[in-house]
């Protein structure tokens, strides 16, 4: 048999342990897929209210919709982490996916600019009676379509026995990786998972602003979307290759008790959100469901970080016996740029917290 | 080549990062440069109660939020993406070296965005002072951006010395560009500051407050007109000797009669620069009032082909390296070089060998798979630097002859060493890429009949 053309990993040792490097790329992307959950979700649901355009609608979004160009900023900013650790620790896989794919992948950046700079077309029309919905449909479409160009990544990095039959058929890089079978319940998984997020996400801030529409509205975004997740859900652990796929159903791997733990909170959450809802939505009503549904997301990042290690452990590779040589000085910088990060947060937050100025709200444009 | 060569026809996959990158350039330097301006004029328009002026500052913040959050922050992330596309060795190699800076660069880019977003968004929020005072963190916050990643940046032209052995980052980090790089930098980020104020402030309607800020924002282009010659010298001095020569006498022996390329870059960024100083001068400083958009344009295109000429200059001084003296082009590291040649290329590089094997493993298919894997980053078939003009004129032995004599890594024996890396591949190998470079451009009868 011919063996896979996998590369070899770059000959540099890594700056820090491994599994430090794991715990990195895991909270960054955490934080990173909180931000899109937020900008791009938020996006969706907004340009959705807008578009039925009753009056609480439109109240809500104009509530909303600012909050929405910086969430993508922040979803940006956040999502260059993940991609870097990816580099570093599967460097061979993720190279060899993108160039395969290459135009398809390149199409993200473009999508991004224009999505982006269509929702700030959206949100600008929001103050006004004229709501700019074409804009709002396409930012949300736009945006929505990197799934696609980020599911196609993921699986074909995964999958090195499709390389050759896509080197062969597309030399340039053109197309998507269409002969994986996960793709398409991934991508589904992918924009259901950021809908019924951004559903919580928004009953949340309606109960921290005591908004009772956006709780109702938030919580049935929730319960619609995860009541379809269940259907692709369970087409995506279906289509998952086979390590992977034993291993989520084993019942002891730590992947396993992670998808389980993430569909158990997922199911609470919908248990109480039911009720909830068609209760009015009261504030005190939303936080357990709310914190099931985050606990949700960390079960299912966790899951889906040990199926990618399962199927790449099939050919072969360990992530985790890669060469590492701790460089203390960076690490000292970068700790020290870290706290001086958090601190610099905090003020600001405190800042824009604080009690607004007399008068300054009338001022609001 | 251990991974797959993305083939851009026509445009070269280099061209498709060099447009990515000048216009992330543009855009970002603006974003420095933007971030002390912001809070410069600010204090001022505060200090003397204007507020005209303030009220015109708030919607050149928001153009600015948008122009460097989306289009700026976009194409920054474009460029890792572009990046690790043309040369997934050199980025893999840069983000190993590197990646605690980059993460550090990171951190600083989080604050970054997140100074903006409360800087505009919080203009009513905030008290004046406070709201300052974001302004002052985020001029910080966004020159430091510029203060790491040129670490990275110059360290591709100039690793310095101890690096290569020691492998330790601030080796590479504080080279000898460095500091050259990062003054001239900083300079033109100011120059770009006041060329975009000059657009948001084309369309002041208030005749008065549009003369105060355009020639407040022409004295932001100042320091960078007076100053960039002199900088622009002493970061010349400190590149490597041969990347000088290429960019003196131009890259193909320098073909006589013709200008060589330092002459042109030279040429083409003094008249630009000229040019922004003489609209500077005669538009927003003599007459504010009659400026107009379509000028604020001009000078806003003028300033990108400036940018886009010295960003070339950098990576033809640079070539054939992406990491001088530890990487070519092409993802062959200087010290495999010769391990490829005795051994070959196709037994060591895995995606060479695919793409053999996708043609049948023919001599011309392992041809076409060293094309791909060592001339393809530099060279396309019929576009950029096109194989097929540079092997039309030439009969089966001078294909040869070539390709011989670029495995030669003796600057004497081998004439292109200075901007192209050595054949690493054993001179079996070197005959079939001669046969298969020879074939294509020759699609005779013969070409014919295989197809
Ligand atoms: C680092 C980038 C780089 C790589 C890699 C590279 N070249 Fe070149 N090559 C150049 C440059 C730059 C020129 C000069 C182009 C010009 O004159 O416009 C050039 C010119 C040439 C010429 C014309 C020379 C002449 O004087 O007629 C040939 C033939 C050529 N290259 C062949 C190759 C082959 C074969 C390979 C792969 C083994 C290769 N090159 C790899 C950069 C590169």
């Amino acid at each position: 048999m011919i063996p896979l053309p996998i590369p070899p990993a770059d000959p540099l040792p890594l700056p820090l342990p491994p599994v430090i490097l794991k715990a990195l790329h895991l909270l960054t992307f955490a934080l990173h897929l909180l931000a899109v959950n937020l900008g791009v979700g938020g996006t969706v649901l907004s340009f959705a209210h807008a578009a039925r355009g009753r009056e609480g609608d439109r109240d809500l979004v104009r509530r909303v919709a600012p909050l929405l160009p910086p969430a993508v900023t922040f979803a940006v900013t956040l999502g260059v982490a993940p991609l870097l650790f990816i580099q570093l620790s599967y460097g061979p896989f993720f190279y060899s996916a993108t160039v395969l794919s290459a135009f398809p992948w390149l199409a993200l950046v473009f999508l991004l600019i224009a999505g982006y700079g269509l929702l700030y077309r959206f949100v600008g029309s929001v103050a006004s009676d004229r709501f700019r919905l074409w804009s709002g449909a396409l930012a949300s479409l736009l945006l929505l379509s990197i799934a696609l160009v980020l599911a196609n990544m993921t699986t074909l990095s995964m999958r090195p026995d499709l390389w050759r039959g896509l080197a062969a058929s597309s030399p340039h890089g053109t197309r998507l990786n269409l002969a994986d079978p996960s793709l398409w319940p991934r991508v589904l998984h992918l924009v259901t998972g950021i809908t019924a997020s951004a559903g919580m996400l928004l009953a949340g801030w309606g109960a921290w602003k005591d908004h009772a529409g956006a709780r109702e509205a938030g919580l049935r975004w929730f319960i619609g979307a995860t009541l379809c997740q269940a259907a692709w859900g369970t087409w995506l652990l279906l289509r998952q290759p086979e390590a992977a796929f034993r291993m989520l159903l084993s019942g002891h791997a730590f992947g396993s008790l992670a998808l389980w733990f993430g569909i158990g909170c997922a199911a609470l959450a919908l248990l109480m959100a039911i009720p909830a809802s068609l209760r009015g939505a009261a504030r005190k009503a939303v936080g357990p469901p709310f914190l099931l549904a985050q606990g949700a997301v960390v079960g299912m990042i966790l899951a889906r970080d040990q199926a990618r290690d399962a199927t790449l452990a099939a050919v072969g590779f360990d992530p985790y016996a890669l060469p590492f040589k701790t460089d203390w000085t960076s690490l000292a910088v970068f700790a020290t740029s870290l706290v001086l990060l958090i601190v610099l947060l905090t003020t600001l937050v405190r800042w824009v917290l604080a009690p607004v100025q007399a008068g300054a709200e009338a001022r609001h444009d | 080549m251990n991974y797959p060569v993305w083939d851009v026809p026509f445009l070269g996959s280099g061209w498709v990062v060099g447009i990515m990158a000048i216009i992330h350039i543009f855009l970002s330097h603006f974003a420095v440069g933007g971030g002390l301006f912001l809070p410069v004029m600010e204090a001022h328009a505060r200090k003397h109660g204007d507020e005209a002026m303030l009220r015109w500052l708030r919607k050149h913040a928001r153009f600015f939020l948008i122009v460097t959050g989306v289009a700026g922050a976009g194409t920054g992330v474009g460029i890792w993406v572009v990046i690790a596309l043309a040369n997934p060795q050199g980025v893999g190699h840069l983000i190993h070296g590197f990646v605690l800076g980059w993460a550090t660069e990171w951190i600083v880019f989080i604050a970054e965005m997140a100074c903006i977003t409360v800087y505009y968004y919080g203009w009513d929020r905030l008290t004046p002072e406070r709201h300052l005072k974001v302004g002052w963190l985020y001029a910080i916050c966004s020159w430091l951006t510029l203060a790491v990643i040129n670490g990275i940046i110059t360290f591709m032209l100039t690793p310095g010395k101890g690096w290569a052995e020691s492998h330790w980052m601030w080796d590479g980090f504080f080279n000898p560009t460095y500091a050259p790089s990062l003054i001239m930098r900083t300079l033109v980020m100011w120059a770009l500051a006041g060329v975009y104020a000059f657009w948001t402030a084309a369309t002041i309607e208030d005749l008065d407050l549009k003369e105060r800020v355009l020639q407040v924002s022409a004295r932001w282009v100042l320091p960078a007109y007076v100053l960039l010659p002199l900088l622009g010298g002493w970061y010349f001095l400190n590149i490597p000797p041969v990347s000088r020569e290429v960019l003196q006498v131009g890259m193909a022996g320098a073909a006589a009669g013709n200008f060589s390329m330092a002459t042109r870059v030279t040429m083409l960024t003094v008249m630009s620069t000229a040019t922004i100083g003489v609209i500077v001068y005669f538009g927003p400083f003599r007459n504010a009032r009659a400026f107009t958009r379509g000028m604020a344009g001009a000078v806003a295109v003028v300033a990108l082909l400036a940018t886009g000429a010295s960003e070339w200059a950098r990576e033809v001084a640079r070539k054939p390296y992406v990491i001088r003296n530890v990487m070519y082009s092409n993802g062959v590291r200087v010290e495999q070089v010769e391990a490829f040649q005795r051994e070959g290329y196709l037994p060591n590089s895995v995606w060479a060998r695919e793409y053999a094997g996708l043609k049948g493993d023919t001599a011309l298919a392992r041809g076409e798979a060293l094309y791909r894997g060592q001339c393809v980053a530099c060279h396309t078939w019929d576009g950029y630097r096109s194989m097929q003009k540079f092997m039309a004129p030439r009969n089966l032995d001078s294909a040869r002859n070539m390709v011989r004599m670029l495995r030669s890594r003796d600057p004497r024996e081998n004439i292109y060493a200075k901007f192209m890396p050595p054949l690493a591949a054993t001179e079996a190998e070197g005959e079939q890429l001669a046969a298969y470079l020879y074939q294509r451009a020759h699609p005779g009868p013969a070409a014919v009949a295989r197809k």
